[in-house]
């Protein structure tokens, strides 16, 4: 009984897109890329690797804070544009994104003598929905999309990797209530080729937290602040219910 | 392609959830330290290599108030588990009040050094009805003159006179002053009558046994004769650099001084350059082998208008039964003969306790007076501190020598043998998780916990420095202590980092490469620092060295449930000779610290 509810729910929901005439994309996707993060859980580890890497009182070993490290997610977005009573009309769509990903930055440590001898990578999986502004321009042989727009991210939990003079340490955390909802900005651009039935893109896209993945009150009892992270993206524009894609 | 395309893709999610593991270890590798402040639940990996490691937890009840008489305190609240076995429960820790019950003398002292006004509003200064309205000046002082009547503290804490005679002096009237760098000195001990033998000599068991069998044999067990008077005399102030008042004032500066525009000053005696030293049965307990070695009372630096009991000197008092002990080694069931000397364990300890009670008169002068002009002096944890810093220092081999409190002696300045049983480690080792910022009802145990604290502190931040750096503060709190420290680094820290590196410096102790500010084993090597011209030597400390070792609590042991207090350390011991990983489930309440120390 339930199935057939719900099928005959997505079926009037595309019917509902058909007659409204939108073009409807859905657009999996897989990214890498970089990230870092400031906040007193990694700047407090830099100081405190400074700290024990010292040969002397004043010779302090050093810390190379906030390098960025290899961030990966994957999602998927559904873009709208053009229906009768729909704001976004071309070359303006809206994209709604869903996004599992990683956050968070790391910090290495150095003894006096230069010799590294301790990192930690602290990062934060989270899903965040996304809820973007495209514009799309024809562009040569495919088209140019440039888009940018808030979102909101829900923090899973932490896993903060710690190695020491060759011993490794992995902690895991689950964030406490307060940090688990946060809130940024995105952009990002990318270039569309026509491939099969929908179309390939590339592109590049940079995400930046503008509330802390983590408070000094929460799980990590530090904080984890302006988390940012830039990726190199690759998805698939499936067509659903919408014109055929033309480059 | 689809191949390489996974291959690529599963590389960089290789890269990417990989711990960080470029840093091989050496000889000169770092200790594996993890300091944080991970709360809630949690799981922890370590993962140790191919070659076996000790992993020790230590849990630090971080909510440590700043102030001891701070009405509210900071506390974590709830129970600390390693794979859901408690091991303690944080407590909220009351923010500290003298007991009204308390007839302990050393707390009264203790209390009453901190602040005595507060001791004196609350009527605590307990005087005997035949106390003497002052006694005489002491430039008057003469050896065998007439007996005054010095107020002293009797079996119930009260202030009662006892007829002592005057033993050495060295008052311009009659003899020499003592020149010392911070001027002209005079000495003059005093003996209380039922402590003091001119017949006796105080050299074998006969005294003992003498005791024993004749009524009229001094009620004492001992007794003091010239020659201990001499030596006393000699140990602490003496023409040049080498006794105690030298020693301690080099690094601290004068006992008492010019009064200025201290709110105190007239209810203060003036400077004259007098110190008294009484001897007497502190207590009336007839003890010679423990209880109260001496003290320094700053209610003697009134004049007794001013403070009701007060004998109007600079003194101290030191308890001539333990210092006439003539057991060699100290102990009941002696190992070592008889025969009083001034190398004697008790005679050494009576010395070591004299450079103590100097710290609290100079401290009384110097913070009290000089710094604030309220005449408070640090929290008691942070006096006795100091004092035991002070004793630590002038056990210098080129000083006083002896074990102090650290309870080595040794030609080198390394740790000392396993098993000592000597000094204040003992008694942390066994404890290891009490409270260290008592200010009542402090105990005998608590000196282990100041000291222990203190000897890390100064052996890191300064040595001789550190302790003149919390003397000359004019915080009475916790402040004064982070304030040397970040004197001493130019980098600003808190009590409870203190508290968490100081556990990992504990357990890293039977290493002599730790990284500064986590030494406390410096190998053979003394520990140098100079003041005043005085160079002052610090040996090494290993708490593993000591009987009892560190009661580190273990998963299969018995587990003591219980509380953890505010500014203390739970240790655990999580793993023995552990190869490869291992996962733990912690749960940690807020306002715990968590550190990790992996040992070979």
């Amino acid at each position: 009984m339930n199935k057939k509810v719900g099928i005959i729910c997505v079926l009037c929901f595309f019917a509902l897109f058909a007659a409204s005439a939108l073009d409807l994309y859905l657009t999996p996707y897989v990214q890498g890329g970089a990230g870092q993060a400031s906040g007193s859980l990694l700047s407090g580890r830099g100081d405190f690797y400074a700290e024990l890497g010292a040969s002397s009182g004043t010779a302090l070993g050093s810390s190379a804070p906030f390098y960025p490290i290899l961030l990966l997610g994957a999602g998927v977005d559904l873009s709208l544009s053009q229906g009768k009573f729909f704001l976004w009309k071309g070359p303006l769509s809206f994209v709604a994104g869903l996004d599992a990903g990683e956050w968070g930055g790391a910090v290495s440590g150095s003894t006096a003598a230069g010799a590294a001898f301790a990192s930690t990578r602290a990062r934060s999986m989270a899903i965040t929905l996304s809820a973007d502004e495209r514009i799309s321009l024809n562009l040569g042989p495919g088209l140019f999309s440039f888009e940018l727009g808030p979102f909101v991210g829900f923090n899973g939990g932490y896993l903060v990797q710690e190695a020491i003079s060759g011993i490794t340490s992995t902690t895991w955390l689950w964030p406490a209530f307060a940090d688990i909802v946060f809130v940024g900005a995105s952009l990002g651009f990318d270039y569309g080729f026509r491939l099969g039935p929908g179309r390939l893109r590339l592109g590049l896209r940079g995400d930046i937290g503008l509330t802390p993945l983590s408070s000094a009150a929460g799980a990590l009892g530090a904080e984890i602040d302006y988390p940012w992270r830039a990726f190199a993206r690759a998805g698939y524009d499936l067509p659903l219910g919408a014109k055929k894609a033309e480059k | 392609m689809r191949y390489a395309c996974l291959a690529v893709l599963s590389l960089v999610l290789a890269m990417s959830c990989s711990i960080p593991g470029s840093q091989t270890p050496s000889a000169s590798s770092p200790p594996s330290v993890l300091l944080s402040n991970y709360n809630g639940s949690f799981s922890y990996t370590v993962d140790a290599g191919s070659t076996a490691k000790n992993v020790y937890f230590v849990f630090s009840n971080t909510g440590v108030d700043a102030s001891a008489s701070a009405a509210t305190v900071k506390n974590a609240v709830g129970s600390i588990k390693v794979d859901g076995a408690e091991i303690a429960a944080s407590s909220a820790q009351p923010a500290g009040g003298p007991s009204a019950s308390s007839t302990n003398i050393k707390d009264f002292l203790a209390r009453s050094n901190r602040d005595i006004a507060s001791v004196q509003r609350n009527g605590e200064i307990k005087v005997s009805a035949n106390s003497q309205a002052g006694v005489g000046a002491p430039s008057f002082d003469a050896v065998g003159g007439v007996p005054l009547f010095l107020n002293d503290i009797d079996a119930s804490g009260s202030l009662t006179p006892l007829s002592a005679h005057c033993r050495y002096s060295t008052v311009p009237m009659l003899g020499s002053p003592i020149v010392t760098a911070q001027g002209n000195r005079s000495l003059n001990i005093y003996v209380a009558d039922d402590c003091w033998s001119s017949s006796q000599t105080g050299t074998a068991s006969a005294d003992e046994v003498a005791q024993a069998i004749s009524p009229s044999y001094p009620a004492k067990m001992h007794v003091i004769t010239q020659a201990m008077v001499d030596a006393l005399a000699a140990r602490f102030l003496s023409t040049g650099t080498t006794d105690i008042y030298a020693y301690d004032t080099a690094i601290l500066g004068p006992e008492w001084g010019p009064l200025g525009s201290s709110a105190l000053a007239s209810s203060l005696i003036p400077f004259d350059g007098n110190i008294t030293i009484l001897l007497s049965d502190i207590s009336n307990d007839n003890s010679d082998d423990g209880g109260i070695v001496g003290y320094f009372w700053d209610g003697n630096n009134y004049v007794h208008t001013a403070t009701n009991g007060s004998n109007g000197r600079i003194m101290f008092v030191i308890d001539a039964v333990m210092y006439a002990n003539p057991r060699v080694d100290g102990h009941t069931q002696p190992t070592g003969g008889f025969g009083w000397a001034a190398t004697n364990y008790w005679a050494e300890e009576v010395f070591s306790t004299l450079a103590h009670e100097f710290q609290h008169m100079i401290q009384f002068y110097q913070k009290g007076i000089v710094k604030r002009g309220d005449g408070q002096t640090a929290d008691t944890w942070i006096n006795e501190m100091c004092s035991q810093l002070i004793e630590d220092l002038v056990a210098s081999p080129n000083l006083l020598g002896g074990r102090g409190p650290r309870g080595v002696n040794t030609a080198t300045g390394d740790a000392g043998p396993t098993g000592n049983i000597y000094g204040r480690i003992p008694d942390f080792n066994r404890l290891l998780s009490n409270q260290l910022t008592k200010t009542y009802s402090y105990g005998v145990d608590d000196y282990s916990f100041s000291y222990a604290f203190g000897s890390w502190l100064m052996r890191n931040y300064g040595g001789a420095e550190f302790v003149k750096n919390v003397v000359y503060d004019s915080a009475t709190d916790a402040a004064c202590i982070t304030d040397a420290v970040t004197k001493a680094t130019g980098r600003s820290v808190t009590l409870a980092d203190l508290l968490t590196r100081w556990a990992v410096s504990v357990l890293g102790s039977n290493r002599t490469d730790m990284p500064p500010g986590y030494v406390y084993n410096n190998g053979a090597s003394w520990l140098s620092s100079t003041a005043g011209g005085i160079s002052y030597q610090l040996g090494s400390i290993d708490f593993f060295n000591y009987n009892p070792t560190p009661q580190v609590l273990t998963g299969t042991g018995s587990v003591p449930r219980g509380t953890i207090a505010t500014a203390a350390n739970v240790y655990f011991q999580a793993a023995s000779g552990l190869t490869g990983s291992k996962t733990w489930s912690l749960d940690v309440p807020q306002g715990v610290a968590f550190s990790v120390v992996v040992t070979p």
